[in-house]
């Protein structure tokens, strides 16, 4: 008798230790805490990561396939000449519920969005880096400028019903709104510049709290307007040794694993067979140019012999085991369209003519340039590359330096070449040459008037097959300009515990991943 | 008269000659001092000992290779041999270590000096600089300055020199305070010996003893402070070798690898421990004196 209540209590205390770890929270590594959580200005797939599963556009992403599905607005209409946009919001969505914040109205209207979407032009950096997300909107040009405070491509039909008129037809509109996050505006009046720090949405999760360089915790949004999440919250751990991380995964102190040690892959891969998944991803590594700068300003030449001197092969299937796919290629992920490019295979004797041709026969007069890259970045490539470059001649030193440090600094004129990267949100070339190849825009300010009308050209072009044939010719310019070297192109790869079901990985990669999918066993 | 002002201050050759036995009865102070000279020989003649040059890489023909006849430490993962690169980081450990020391000595030996000497206000200014360093967290101090300034091997040792000054200086202080009364010191004083000669020759050697113990653990800590800078990825870029360089990136491959950090983590130990060998027997053979 004693013995069966015993063994009762016993299973009543295993239930309920089993339901709490199984209800449970997602445990979920990044490498380095986001700069700010601020809607406006989220560049980096730091801030992203965790601003995706917080704040929505109207538009999102596919988990898987990376096609542009339903979020905020549940439908919309376009003109038959691709010039008017008319979006159903979805009725029924509330803006979460934190402290500090009160609303007059919690349900996300009409005046919502055209306030947020507002919010995103303007030429001052401190408030809003992305201007181009809705400037396709006609009348951006004078709100950007400051001429008007009146949008006038932005119409409120009603509460549930807007409608956007563009200058222009633009094939990635409909894309660049994923990212143009609703806000409530009382958030903003509340928190005031808080509100870069906590961000306030209509996302599955709450933003809950965050210690800098420890984690940072969401929690589940009961009002969902898709339901409840299934996981009570995710807690991102900052680990940014990958040793580490290796150490917490296989403890079970972490869920998921997404970035591996150097040379450790086939190790890992043989001991987490069960675990392990791998794809073809969309980002790009390179170490880029100074476009204005001596030596590589107007020397082509010099900086394709750099491109000939690399051995990439060696690099990322040798030293990295694996680690990309060497960047043979062009600047495009290779399962983009217009991608397929003659690259810069190496070529030890080639780069050595070049050098002479450039003006620096074996090196000689050219001073020694300095490679900066980014602490959570591997070093080994970098090592390597001076290892290469001193083979036809030139010297190089390395500066590493933090990523908070690095970030500000790449664009300076004094950082000359420096290894940097670009995660492409979905398949479209522009995601690539819009952001790194257009006006100067990237750090290597590559600004090519022939590049720039063509871009402007594959935009308005609504055909996919002439646009793809449009893309091509600028990306073979730009080769031939040779304002990267391309290093390699990244494979999704990462291990996720058997107990977790329905993680969802785009090419787009991990960062991406919408958590709230997650279930927990 | 100059003949007896010159070995009035200094120490008598019985103390000396006792001094010496002392510390060669010390036996670990002996093996300190082995292995400081040697690997102080391995720094000087780094390209004689190196089988290879430390940054040649093999990165497809001799990666991640273990401990052979043929690399004897094994390579990194750039197939670079450990052991060229070792006996070369020798070089930058040893020199930064012995400057960043000398540096903190130079500059607390002066102001402990003075302060000792002089008493008073100079005295209280200078040991509260002193304070105020002392409490400046020292790894912070560096991570900031490397930030600042970039992490070559100049403003590391500069760096570590200037935060280390104020332990050698409060020695200093104490020493002077101890012999200052001392009749040869009254003595050059009514002989009308102008305050620096005076510090200089009689109470600078008397105080040079307790110097070189500071001295020899501070070289011992700053070899540390560079290594663990190094660990942080903050100290020596690549490709050059500095030991705690090399085990920042060999911890990655611990698991396959445990030569890459296993060696240039024993070499730092082995030669951290001479340095504090010598610090020990040096102050013991000193106790000599004091116990009499």
């Amino acid at each position: 008798m004693l013995h069966r209540r015993l063994l009762l209590i016993a299973a009543a205390v295993l239930a309920l230790v089993g339901s709490a770890s199984a209800a449970g929270t997602l445990n979920y590594p990044i490498k380095a805490d986001p700069e700010h959580l601020d809607a406006w200005r989220s560049t980096t797939t730091a801030t992203r990561q965790i601003l995706v599963n917080v704040l929505e556009g109207l538009t999102t992403f596919d988990g898987n396939s990376g096609d542009i599905i339903p979020a905020l607005a549940e439908s919309w209409d376009i003109s038959d000449d691709g010039l008017t946009y008319t979006f159903h919001l979805r009725h029924g969505v509330l803006f979460h519920a934190v402290p500090g914040v009160t609303y007059a109205d919690r349900e996300m209207k009409a005046d919502d969005v055209l306030w947020s979407l507002k919010r995103f032009l303007t030429e001052d950096t401190s408030i809003s880096e992305h201007p181009e997300y809705v400037s396709a909107v006609s009348g951006s040009d004078a709100v950007l400028a400051g001429e008007t405070d009146e949008w006038a491509g932005f119409e409120i039909v009603d509460d549930y019903t807007v409608k956007l008129t563009l200058g222009a037809p633009n094939h990635r509109f409909l894309a660049d709104l994923v990212n143009a996050y609703v806000v409530p505006q009382e958030a903003l009046e509340a928190l005031g510049s808080d509100l870069s720090n906590k961000p306030v949405g209509t996302g599955a999760f709450l933003f809950d709290r965050w210690t800098r360089d420890d984690q940072l915790v969401l929690k589940a949004n009961p009002d969902y307007w898709d339901g409840r999440p299934s996981l009570d919250g995710v807690t991102f751990w900052n680990v940014p040794d990958d040793t580490t991380g290796l150490l917490m995964y296989r403890q079970g102190d972490l869920d998921v694993l997404v970035s591996f040690p150097d040379g450790q892959l086939q190790s890992i891969k043989n001991e987490f067979a069960a675990d392990y998944h791998e794809g073809a991803g969309l980002n790009v590594a390179y170490w880029g140019f100074k476009m204005t700068e001596p030596p590589f300003a107007d020397n082509v030449k010099l900086r394709q012999a750099f491109n000939y001197a690399i051995d990439r092969d060696l690099i990322w299937n040798v030293l990295m085991e694996g680690g990309r796919v060497p960047g043979n290629l062009g600047v495009l992920p290779p399962d983009m369209p217009a991608a397929n490019v003659q690259g810069y295979a190496y070529d030890l004797e080639k780069a050595k003519e070049l050098l002479a041709e450039a003006g620096y026969p074996n090196g000689q007069g050219l001073e020694p340039i300095t490679l900066f890259y980014y602490g959570s970045s591997s070093d080994a490539p970098n090592i390597a590359v001076q290892d290469m470059l001193a083979q036809i001649g030139v010297q190089i030193s390395l500066q590493k330096e933090d990523n908070s440090t690095y970030w500000s600094h790449v664009g300076e004129p004094d950082v000359k070449l420096f290894l940097s990267g670009w995660s492409s949100d979905f398949l479209d070339p522009s995601e690539v040459f819009d952001f790194l190849f257009a006006h100067g825009r990237d750090d290597t300010k590559y600004d090519v008037a022939a590049v720039n009308d063509l871009l402007d050209a594959a935009r308005a072009e609504s055909d996919p097959v002439a646009r793809e044939a449009i893309y091509l010719q600028a990306h073979e310019l730009i080769m031939a300009d040779a304002p990267w070297i391309v290093s390699g192109y990244s494979k999704v790869s990462y291990l996720v515990k058997p107990n977790i079901e329905n993680f969802q990985v785009s090419a787009a990669g991990t960062y991406r991943s919408p958590l709230w999918t997650i279930e927990k066993k | 008269m100059s003949a007896t002002t010159s070995t009035v201050g200094s120490v008598p050759r019985a103390v000396r000659y006792r001094r010496l036995r002392a510390f060669a009865r010390h036996r670990l102070g002996l093996v300190g001092l082995v292995i400081i000279v040697v690997f102080t020989l391995i720094a000087f003649f780094a390209p004689q000992i190196a089988p290879y040059d430390p940054t040649t890489q093999r990165i497809a023909t001799a990666r991640l290779v273990p401990p052979s006849g043929e690399f004897w430490f094994g390579t990194d993962e750039l197939g670079r041999d450990l052991f060229s690169r070792i006996v070369y980081g020798a070089r930058i450990s040893m020199r930064i270590g012995v400057i960043a020391e000398g540096i903190a000595l130079l500059v607390g030996i002066a102001l402990g000096a003075a302060a000792g000497f002089f008493g008073g206000w100079v005295d209280n200014l200078v040991m509260r600089i002193a304070d105020v360093f002392f409490a400046i967290p020292g790894l912070l101090f560096l991570i900031v300055v490397v930030a600042i300034f970039g992490s070559s091997a100049t403003t590391i040792f500069l760096a570590l020199g200037l935060i280390s000054w104020p332990g050698e200086a409060r020695v200093m202080r104490s020493e002077v305070l101890r012999v200052r009364e001392r009749e040869y010191v009254v003595a050059a004083k009514a002989l009308g010996l102008r305050d620096f000669g005076i510090i200089l020759r009689h109470v600078m050697p008397n105080a040079l003893a307790s110097m070189i113990v500071i001295g020899s653990l501070g070289v011992a800590g700053a070899i540390l402070s560079e290594a663990t800078l190094s660990f942080l990825g903050l100290g020596i870029q690549e490709p050059l070798a500095s030991w705690g360089t090399m085990i920042n990136r060999g911890q990655q491959y611990i698991f396959n690898a445990w030569w890459y950090s296993v060696f240039p983590g024993a070499v730092i130990m082995i030669v951290v421990l001479g340095f504090n060998f010598l610090g020990d027997a040096v102050r013991d053979a000193l106790a000599v004196e004091e116990g009499r």
